[in-house]
């Protein structure tokens, strides 16, 4: 188990990554409250001790992905989506990202994942199919497929690699 | 566009209350953690707690069913005695001679009544070979003076079904244990508690050897002697004391009437050379007989 300090440290250190995983997986603030707890949840009892920050960070991610989707999964919370997430942003930020961020939600789960994990938090294409289990070249071709649909989302406007 | 991706995944923050209330609920579950370890040992001692006491309680009820508190001394020449639990129901079955544990291990009387154990004892096959005419049973019950009469009621019944020869008789529970350090079931001590009262040297080991229809018939000589002729039931006495040895032979002499007795420290090889008298002018028969089948049994035994 980690130890107190450290948990709080992980908490001010990663909540916004998890939120921002949170947030484009779940629907609504309820569901990622429950999330976000439980994935630092995970954090406190984890028990072997991680090798460097870097480590860390994509323990935490894949944990957070994995969480998000388990709650998914359950059975009594498969409802549409809703965007009611985006509400929830501030009032002059939502005007100038809704855009992007409704397309990102609009994708499936699988392309949602590596284009957060490689846009975002810069991860390359082997880096990802470790985080999410899956192979390099999946991973490549999940990319540019989620490129294609986010591009024809969002007008085609210069996507770069 | 990497920008607008990057830039629009900035704008979503974790705000302090979410940071705070997880915090909280970290904090919560952390103590709850290092507790748990006490709590569960405490849990894991209740449940042993009670798991023992479960135990406890069913080996002391499983007992007090399986506690003896009466006993019923089937005795013929094969001695068996039964312990009955508070339910009058057998619970253990000892036999005291060889003969005895023939009958016995080809029964089971364990849990049955004991009204319905008697009958079964008293009417198998191996317990037929011992009911001849002059052979007797004798039923003993020896139970808490509450229990007693009840008993008794039960196996006068029985004793009653079983007609002639059969007998009943109540001993002291006390009894019990002096009868079982002899080696004897206590019906069989009882006789012989009788016995000794007319013949103060008649030892328990004698009564082993004998059956309870030859240990009788010498207490009914005794009584009806004693009744009849007072002197006459001191002269054995004399009669053993002069020739313990000798005395086997002078079993003939007991036609003349004169009180000899017949001896068997020859025949069941223990030595112990007494002799039993009759002291009455005409008990030639009952003074005999004994030694005869004595003699029998001693060879039997060896």
């Amino acid at each position: 188990m980690q130890s107190e300090a450290q948990i709080n440290h992980a908490v001010e250190e990663y909540a916004d990554m998890v939120k921002r995983v949170c947030f484009y997986h779940l629907k609504n603030e309820a569901d990622t409250e429950d999330v976000f707890q439980n994935v630092f949840l995970k954090y406190m009892l984890h028990d072997e001790p991680f090798s460097s920050r870097e480590h860390e960070k994509s323990w935490l991610l894949r944990v957070a992905i994995n969480a998000c989707k388990d709650y998914l999964k359950s059975f009594f919370r498969r409802s549409v989506v809703s965007l009611e997430v985006l509400d929830e942003i501030e009032d002059e930020e939502r005007e100038s990202h809704r855009e992007v961020l409704e397309a990102v939600l609009s994708l499936p789960v699988k392309y949602k994942d590596v284009i957060y994990l490689h846009y975002y938090e810069g991860y390359t294409a082997a880096e990802i199919g470790k985080i999410i289990g899956k192979k390099e070249n999946t991973v490549y071709s999940l990319l540019f497929r989620g490129r294609e649909m986010l591009k024809e989302r969002l007008g085609g406007e210069g996507f770069d690699e | 566009m990497t920008n607008r991706v990057q830039d629009a995944f900035s704008s979503i923050t974790a705000d302090t209350e979410l940071k705070e209330s997880t915090k909280r609920y970290l904090n919560k579950k952390y103590q709850e953690n290092i507790c748990p370890r006490r709590r569960k040992g405490l849990r894991l001692t209740v449940s042993f707690a009670c798991a023992v006491l479960l135990f406890v309680m069913g080996a002391a009820g499983y007992s007090w069913v399986q506690m003896p508190v009466s006993y019923v001394s089937i005795d013929v020449n094969p001695s068996i005695e039964l312990a009955l639990n508070r339910f009058d129901r057998v619970v253990a079955v000892t036999a005291y001679n060889p003969e005895g544990e023939e009958i016995v291990n080809g029964l089971s009387l364990k849990g049955k009544k004991y009204t319905e154990a008697i009958h079964e004892v008293v009417e198998c096959d191996g317990m037929r070979a011992y009911l001849s005419g002059s052979s007797e049973v004798v039923l003993t019950v020896a139970a808490e003076e509450s229990r007693e009469p009840q008993l008794d009621r039960g196996v006068r019944r029985c004793a009653g079904h079983m007609g002639q020869g059969c007998h009943n008789a109540c001993a002291d529970i006390s009894v019990i244990s002096q009868a079982h350090e002899c080696g004897l079931s206590f019906g069989k001590y009882n006789a012989y508690l009788k016995l000794l009262e007319y013949d103060s040297s008649i030892t328990a080991e004698d009564c082993k050897d004998m059956s309870m229809a030859q240990i009788r018939e010498l207490i009914r000589e005794y009584e009806s002697g004693s009744q009849s002729d007072g002197e006459s039931t001191a002269i054995p006495e004399n009669s053993r004391d002069g020739n313990e040895g000798s005395a086997g032979k002078d079993g003939n002499g007991n036609d003349s009437g004169n009180g000899s007795g017949c001896g068997n420290g020859n025949g069941n090889g223990n030595g112990n050379g007494s002799g039993y008298g009759n002291g009455n002018g005409n008990g030639n028969y009952g003074g005999t007989s004994p030694c005869k089948r004595r003699h029998h049994h001693g060879n039997d035994h060896d």
